[in-house]
C-alpha cells in the first residue's frame, strides 16, 4: 500500500480532504473516516454488492474502488439520497414493501435500483432483475426486494411527473404486490430496523 | 452542431409578427429545421430542396513524386461497404479521382473518410517541359561583366504551409437550377467560372455568396483563408449538384497540407557583379533576375482531380518580376513562365513575396561578399530617395546591434520592399501605362529583425522586430498580430508530412517585441500628390507592402546570427542546427564520418562500424546543467510529448519513487536490471551530461562514462528519432525536477557482467541509422511507423528476442513475446484476437485503454496508454494505422461485429455444458461485473468472449489478472478490479482459469500446466 497524502473526495454534495493512502478502498474511507455507515462491508471483492455506493449517479462497488482513482466524480451514498422527512422514492418504496430481512444486503438493493432507475426511470420486471443479479441476499428476501423495486418505479415516476407539472395525477398504483401474489396493502408505519436500515440513520424509538 | 442563436432575444410576440418570413423561422426553429433552409443574399430566405444540410469530407489521392513531378495517384476503387456501418453516412461520391464521403454530421463524415477504403494507383512520372525564359525587361548588357566579381544565388518560396488547428470550409446547394456558394472567395469571378466549368452549369448560374449569411443559422463560422476556401468551394459545389442537397465541405489539416505541397515552390536566380571604377559603390553593373514559377498550375483540386479543364489557368495570370530597388548599369528580368507581363507585380501578386525574399536575401549576400556594411551598402544603391529615408531612419531607430555571448547567437537583418500597390484588376483593358500608375501608387515596407538562436538546438527567436512603411498609420489593428503570425509562419516546422512533427508544438512564438515606425513618425509621409484615392479599407490593411520584407529580414538576422545562409522559408530549427554542424571544423569530421554511416555509404560504414565494435568508450567529459530558461515554451513541450510516446517514466519511476528518478527492477531472463535516475541531479541523475554525452547513450547504448548500456534500455529503438525530437527530450529531461535518487546498481551473473562484450552486440544487433520515411507509404503511416519503432518502443515488448536479448527480425517482427511476468501479444499476423483487431478497434484501446472487442489494457500495457493520453488524436490514429498494416487483413466493421456476436453466443452454448464447483467460482467472483447481461456498474465491462488473453495459447496474462487485479487502469473510466490473491488458493485460481478457457474460448486447446503457472506468477516470477 502507497504512502498516505492528501485526496479530495465529493461525497453526498460535500467536499473532503482526507490523508489516505491513494490504494484505500473507497468503503473504508466512507465508513471509517467519514462515518457513512449505509454501505457495508460484505465480501471486499466487489462480488455481493452490499457496498454499492453512486458514482457520478452509476451504481459502484465502493469495496474496489482505490480512493486514489476518483478524482473529482461524486460519490452519493445511501445517506445522500434521502432522510426519513424526504426519503428518495426507491427508499419510500423499500419502507413502504417492507422489503428486507436482516437488512444487510439493503444498501446496495436500494443504490443499484436508484442507479436504474437514474438510468431508466420506466424500468420493466426484466429490467429489475437484470440490474439486481449480482447484489447477493442470504435469508431469502428476494420477491419483496422486487416488489419494493417495483413500487420504486411507479413512485420515481410520480415523483418525475410532479416535478414536470405542479399538480401531477398520480398513476394507478399496483402498491406491493409480489411476483406471485397480491401483498397486504401498504403498512401505515414502517418498522424501526427497516427504517432505519433504509434511511442509514439513527435508530427511531417509537 | 452549434444551436442558433437566441432568437430570443426579440420579444416574443415580434417573433409571432414575422413568423411568416423564413427569417424567423430560421431563428425559431430547432438546429434541424435551421440548416434546412439557406437564405439568398438578398436577405429572404428559402427552402433548400427540404431537406437538411449535409457534412461532406473529401478523401486525397496520396501524392508520388517531389517538386515537379509530384502528382496524385489514381483512383482505382472505392469500398463503399467499408463505411456503411458507420451511423450517419449517407453517400460515398467518387467522380475521377475525386472521393468524398457525406453524412448527416461533420464528426459522422470525418470518421468515415479515416476508415473510407480506397485502392490507388501511381501515375507514372511526367516529362518535365523544357523552361524557357521570357524577357521582361532588359537594359544594358548584362551578360558582359567579368566573372570575377559577379555573384550568383538562387532562393526558393515554397507555398506556406496551414499553421497548427487551421481548417477551411464552404458551403454549396442548388436553388432552382442555380447553384450557390457560400465561400470567402479571393476571387469570386474566377471562382465562378472555374465551377460553371466543373458542374457544367453557365456561369451565370453559379453565384458566390457571403459566407457570414450562414452564421446566425447555427452553421459552422466560415472559416480558413483564401485560397483554400476556394478549395472547400468547389468540393462543396461538386457534391451539391451530384446529391442535389446542401452539402457543407470542411477542409481539415490534412487536405491544406496537400494543396499547399502541389502548389510547390517558386525559384528565383539572381546574379550580379560589382562595377569597378568611380561608381562602384553605387550601382551593380550587370543585375540579372530570373524566376521559375512553380511548375504545378494552380488548379483547384475538385477540377484537377474530376479531370477537368481549368478556364482560368488555361488563361493564365501573365507572370511578373520585381524590379531590384537598387541601382544597376545593366538589369535583366526574365521568367520561364510561359506568359510575362511587362508590368512590376502588384502588392497582392502571389509571386512577390517570394521575389522580395530573393532579392533582399541577395543584396545581404553581396554586401558581405563586397566586406560591406549590409544597411550601409544598400543605402548606396538605393535609387528612391524616399526608401532609402525609411531605411536610414529604420536604422537610426534600431540602435547598437546585439551581441552574442556563450548560450545565444544574437544577430540583425534588414530588408526593404518597395511595391506597387495599383489595383491592376481596375484596369482590365492595360490601358494604363505601369510607370504611370508606379508614380502615383506605390509604397514601401522596411523591417529590421533581430534574432536568437541556440547553437545547441538551432532553434530561433525572433527578439525584436522593427517595421516601417511609408504609407499612412501602421498601428492599427490586426497588424501586430499580422506580424507575429508572419515571423511565426517563417519559424514553424515544415509541413507535417513529416514523420516526426508534434502538432502541439507547431504553435510558433511571437516576436519579443515590435515596434512600428509609422511614416509620419519617420517624416517620409507621401506628399499629398502622391496619397491614395480613397480605398474601402485602409492602405495596408495588415497584409500587402507591409508584410514583404519579414522572410527576407529574419533570414539576414540568422545570417549574422550565425553565418548560415537559408535560402528558403521555413528556417526551422534543425536545418540551422544542421548547418552549423557542417560548419564546424573538427567536430564536423566525425559527426560527418557518422552521418556517413548512417547513410550506408560503404566507406564510411566500413569506418563507422569499427568505432561502434569499439569495447570501451571515451568518456564524454561531464557539464554543467543547463539553464532552466534556455529552451523554449514550444521545445519543451514537444520533448514532454516525446517523453510521452517514449514511455520515459513508465520505467524510470518506481511505484513510491519521484518520477523519472529511476530505481525499478526490470526482469530479464539474463536477471534484474535496475532502470537509472533520468532527472537533471548532477551526482545520482544525468545532470552533467551534455546534450552529446545523451544522444549517444540515446542512439547508441553508451553511458556518458563511456561503459556499454545493457539494451534493456531500447537504444535501439531510440535510435530512431529525429534530431529535433532528441534535442526537444533533452530539453525537456534536463528541465524536470532534479531528484537525488541512487538507483540500486545492475549486477548481473558471469557472462552477462560483461558490459565491453555489448560492443559486439551492438555490432550484430544493433541499427543507430535514423528512421527513414517510407515514401510509398502515406504520411500518416509513416509517422505511426515513427512513432512505433522509435520513441514508441513497441517492439522491445512485443517482438520476440534471441537467446542474446535481440529483438528478432523479418516474420517474428511484433510476432508477441514476455515481459515482466506478462505476455505481449503479437501484433502481426499472429494476433491471437479472436474478433481481428480494425485500425479503430486499435486507435479505442490505445486511446481509451479499452476496445469493446478485445478487453482493457493492463498489466505492463496499462501505464503505456497512459502515458499515450499526452500525444494528440492523430499520433494515436497514425499508430493505429501503422500497426493495422501488420495485422491480419482487418475485417469491416459490420464482419467484426458479426464475430463478436458469434463467440457471444458460442460461449452462452458453452455455459450450458459445464458444471461443477469452477462455475460456482466464477459466479462468486467474476459473474457480478463480466456476466452477459448482468447490471451496469461504474466502469466497462469487458466480455470474456471476446478477450484476447482468453484464446491466447499462454494462461499468463489471464492469472496475472486474476491474481492481482487491475489496480492502476490505464484510465479512471475504465473501472477497477480486485485482485483474488488472497482470496483464492492456485488450486483454485487454475480451475477457474481452465473453466474460463472452456467457457470463452471453446475452440481453443485447455491450457497444460495451470496450477505451475499460478504458483510461479504468485510467486512473482517470470516466464
Amino acid at each position: 500500500m502507497s504512502a498516505p497524502k492528501q485526496i479530495a473526495l465529493r461525497v453526498n454534495g460535500s467536499e473532503h480532504q482526507l490523508l489516505l493512502s491513494p490504494d484505500a478502498p473507497l468503503l473504508y474511507a466512507l465508513r471509517n473516516d467519514l462515518g457513512l455507515n449505509g454501505p457495508k462491508y460484505g465480501c471486499g471483492l466487489g462480488e455481493c454488492g452490499a457496498c454499492t455506493v453512486l458514482v457520478d449517479g452509476r451504481a459502484a462497488r465502493a469495496c474496489i474502488l482505490p480512493v486514489g482513482g476518483l478524482g473529482q466524480r461524486e460519490i452519493t451514498t445511501l445517506e445522500g439520497l434521502g432522510d426519513l422527512a424526504a426519503p428518495d422514492p426507491v427508499q419510500q418504496a423499500f419502507i413502504e414493501c417492507q422489503g428486507a430481512q436482516c437488512g444487510y444486503c439493503l444498501n446496495g438493493m436500494i443504490m443499484t435500483v436508484r442507479a436504474l432507475l437514474n438510468r431508466k426511470p420506466e424500468a420493466d420486471e426484466a429490467d429489475i432483475r437484470r440490474e439486481l443479479r449480482g447484489n447477493l441476499c442470504r435469508c431469502g428476501t428476494h420477491l419483496e426486494i422486487l416488489a419494493s423495486a417495483r413500487r420504486a418505479v411507479e413512485l420515481e415516476g410520480q415523483r418525475r411527473a410532479a416535478r414536470a407539472s405542479a399538480a401531477a395525477p398520480s398513476p394507478a398504483s399496483t402498491g406491493c404486490a409480489t411476483a406471485d401474489a397480491a401483498r397486504a396493502p401498504v403498512p401505515e408505519t414502517a418498522t424501526t430496523a427497516t427504517v432505519d436500515t433504509v434511511l442509514a440513520g439513527p435508530l427511531i424509538r417509537g | 452542431m452549434t444551436t442558433p442563436p437566441p432568437a430570443t432575444a426579440s420579444p416574443p410576440d415580434e417573433s409571432a409578427a414575422n413568423a411568416g418570413t423564413a427569417a424567423s423561422a430560421l431563428v425559431a426553429g430547432s438546429p434541424g429545421a435551421a440548416i434546412a433552409a439557406i437564405p439568398f443574399a438578398g436577405g429572404s430566405a428559402e427552402h433548400v430542396g427540404g431537406s437538411g444540410l449535409l457534412h461532406a469530407r473529401v478523401v486525397r489521392p496520396p501524392l508520388d513524386g517531389e517538386g515537379a513531378s509530384l502528382r496524385p495517384r489514381r483512383l482505382l476503387a472505392v469500398e463503399a461497404a467499408s463505411v456503411a456501418a458507420i451511423e450517419g453516412v449517407v453517400d460515398v461520391v467518387a467522380r475521377g479521382d475525386f472521393v468524398a464521403v457525406v453524412a448527416t454530421t461533420t464528426e459522422a463524415a470525418t470518421r468515415a473518410a479515416r476508415q473510407l477504403k480506397a485502392r490507388w494507383e501511381s501515375r507514372p512520372a511526367p516529362q518535365p517541359l523544357p523552361a524557357r525564359e521570357n524577357v521582361v525587361y532588359e537594359h544594358g548588357d548584362t551578360a558582359a561583366a567579368s566573372a570575377a566579381n559577379k555573384l550568383s544565388r538562387s532562393y526558393r518560396w515554397p507555398a506556406l504551409p496551414p499553421l497548427a488547428e487551421e481548417s477551411a470550409n464552404a458551403c454549396a446547394a442548388l436553388v432552382d437550377g442555380e447553384l450557390h456558394l457560400w465561400a470567402r472567395a479571393r476571387a469570386p469571378r474566377a471562382l465562378t467560372l472555374e465551377i460553371a466549368a466543373l458542374t457544367g452549369l453557365p456561369p451565370a448560374r453559379v453565384q458566390v455568396l457571403d459566407p457570414a449569411a450562414l452564421a446566425p443559422q447555427g452553421l459552422p463560422a466560415p472559416a480558413g483563408r483564401s485560397p483554400w476556401t476556394e478549395h472547400a468551394a468547389a468540393d462543396a459545389a461538386l457534391l451539391a449538384q451530384r446529391l442535389g442537397r446542401p452539402v457543407l465541405v470542411t477542409l481539415g489539416q490534412a487536405e491544406l497540407r496537400w494543396s499547399a505541397a502541389l502548389a510547390g515552390a517558386q525559384e528565383s536566380r539572381i546574379e550580379a557583379a560589382d562595377e569597378a571604377g568611380p561608381d562602384a559603390a553605387a550601382r551593380f553593373a550587370s543585375y540579372r533576375h530570373t524566376t521559375l514559377p512553380p511548375a504545378q498550375t494552380p488548379l483547384l483540386p475538385a477540377l484537377r482531380l474530376a479531370g477537368v479543364g481549368s478556364p482560368t489557368a488555361e488563361a493564365a495570370q501573365p507572370a511578373t518580376v520585381l524590379p531590384p530597388p537598387y541601382r544597376a548599369a545593366a538589369l535583366r528580368l526574365a521568367s520561364t513562365a510561359a506568359v510575362v507581363s511587362p508590368r512590376p507585380p502588384a502588392a497582392h501578386d502571389p509571386g512577390l513575396p517570394g521575389q522580395v525574399f530573393a532579392q533582399e536575401s541577395f543584396i545581404d549576400e553581396a554586401a558581405r561578399a563586397a566586406g560591406a556594411d549590409p544597411l550601409a551598402y544598400r543605402l548606396q544603391r538605393l535609387e528612391d530617395e524616399r526608401g532609402a529615408t525609411l531605411l536610414r531612419r529604420l536604422g537610426e531607430q534600431a540602435g547598437p546591434a546585439p551581441a552574442s555571448d556563450d548560450a545565444l547567437l544574437r544577430g540583425r537583418g534588414y530588408a526593404c520592399a518597395h511595391v506597387s500597390e495599383a489595383a491592376w484588376e481596375n484596369d482590365p483593358q492595360h490601358t494604363l501605362d505601369a510607370a504611370a500608375i508606379d508614380a502615383h501608387k506605390d509604397a514601401w515596407a522596411a523591417w529590421m529583425a533581430e534574432v536568437a538562436v541556440d547553437p545547441r538546438s538551432g532553434e530561433v527567436a525572433v527578439s525584436r522586430v522593427l517595421v516601417g512603411s511609408d504609407a499612412g498609420a501602421l498601428d492599427h489593428g490586426g497588424m501586430r498580430q499580422a506580424i507575429a503570425d508572419t515571423t511565426g509562419r517563417l519559424l514553424s516546422a515544415e509541413p507535417a508530412t513529416a514523420f516526426d512533427d508534434w502538432p502541439a508544438t507547431a504553435v510558433p512564438a511571437a516576436p519579443g517585441e515590435i515596434a512600428l515606425l509609422n511614416a509620419a513618425l519617420l517624416g517620409t509621409e507621401p506628399p499629398a500628390a502622391q496619397s491614395l484615392p480613397a480605398m474601402p479599407e485602409p492602405r495596408l490593411a495588415g497584409t500587402g507592402a507591409t508584410l514583404l520584407p519579414a522572410a527576407a529580414a529574419v533570414a539576414n538576422a540568422i545570417h549574422d546570427a550565425t553565418g548560415v545562409r537559408l535560402d528558403a522559408p521555413p528556417f526551422t530549427a534543425e536545418r540551422i542546427r544542421l548547418a552549423l554542424e557542417a560548419r564546424n571544423g573538427a567536430a564536423v569530421k566525425a559527426s560527418n564520418k557518422r552521418k556517413l554511416g548512417w547513410l550506408g555509404a560503404a566507406a564510411a560504414a566500413a569506418a563507422a562500424t569499427l568505432a561502434t565494435a569499439l569495447p570501451w568508450r571515451a568518456p564524454i567529459a561531464p557539464v554543467a546543467p543547463p539553464a532552466a530558461d534556455l529552451y523554449s515554451a514550444a521545445t519543451l513541450a514537444r520533448g514532454e510529448l516525446v517523453a510521452a510516446a517514449g514511455d520515459c517514466a513508465v520505467c524510470h519511476t518506481t511505484a513510491d519513487g519521484a518520477p523519472l528518478a529511476g530505481g525499478l527492477a526490470l526482469e530479464t531472463p539474463f536477471g534484474i536490471i535496475y532502470t537509472t535516475n533520468i532527472t537533471p541531479d548532477p551526482e545520482t541523475g544525468i545532470g552533467n551530461w551534455s546534450y552529446a554525452a545523451f544522444e549517444r547513450a540515446m542512439r547508441h547504448g553508451i553511458h556518458r562514462d563511456g561503459r556499454h548500456l545493457y539494451p534493456a534500455f531500447p537504444y535501439t529503438a531510440y535510435a530512431k528519432l529525429s534530431a529535433d525530437d532528441m534535442q526537444a527530450l533533452y530539453a525537456w529531461l534536463m528541465a524536470q525536477p532534479a531528484v537525488k535518487a541512487k538507483a540500486p546498481e545492475t549486477r548481473l551473473a558471469f557472462p552477462y557482467s560483461l558490459r565491453p562484450a555489448l560492443a559486439g552486440w551492438k555490432l550484430l544487433y544493433h541499427d543507430p541509422s535514423p528512421f527513414q520515411p517510407d515514401p510509398a507509404r502515406s504520411a500518416e503511416w509513416n509517422r505511426g511507423a515513427y512513432l512505433v519503432e522509435g520513441a514508441g518502443h513497441c517492439g522491445a515488448c512485443h517482438t520476440p528476442r534471441n537467446a542474446l536479448g535481440a529483438e528478432k527480425s523479418g516474420e517474428h517482427r511484433y510476432a508477441g513475446a514476455f515481459a515482466e511476468g506478462w505476455e505481449a501479444p503479437p501484433l502481426n499476423a499472429l494476433s491471437h484476437a479472436p474478433v481481428p483487431w480494425t485500425e479503430s478497434a486499435l486507435y479505442d484501446y490505445l486511446r481509451h485503454g479499452y476496445s469493446p472487442q478485445h478487453g482493457v489494457a493492463s498489466g505492463p500495457m496499462a501505464p503505456v496508454v497512459e502515458s499515450l493520453a499526452a500525444l494528440p488524436d492523430s499520433d494515436i490514429r497514425a499508430i493505429a494505422t501503422y500497426l493495422a498494416s501488420h495485422a491480419k487483413a482487418a475485417p469491416t466493421p459490420a464482419t467484426a461485429s458479426g464475430y463478436a456476436n458469434a463467440l457471444q453466443q458460442r460461449a452462452q452454448a458453452a455455459a450450458l455444458t459445464l458444471a461443477g464447483p469452477a462455475e460456482s467460482l466464477y459466479d462468486g467472483a467474476c459473474a457480478a461485473c463480466h456476466q452477459e447481461n448482468g447490471p451496469d456498474l461504474f466502469g466497462v465491462k469487458p466480455e470474456l468472449a471476446l478477450n484476447s488473453n482468453l484464446h491466447s495459447p499462454h494462461p499468463d496474462n489471464l492469472v496475472q489478472i486474476i491474481l492481482h487485479g487491475i489496480q492502476s487502469p490505464a484510465h479512471g473510466d475504465l473501472g477497477y478490479m480486485p485482485g483474488f490473491a488472497a482470496s483464492l488458493d492456485d488450486r483454485q485460481i487454475a480451475d477457474l482459469s481452465a473453466y474460463l478457457r472452456a467457457r470463452f474460448a471453446p475452440d481453443k486447446p485447455a491450457w497444460q500446466g495451470l496450477a505451475e503457472t499460478v504458483a510461479r506468477l504468485r510467486k512473482g516470477g517470470v516466464h
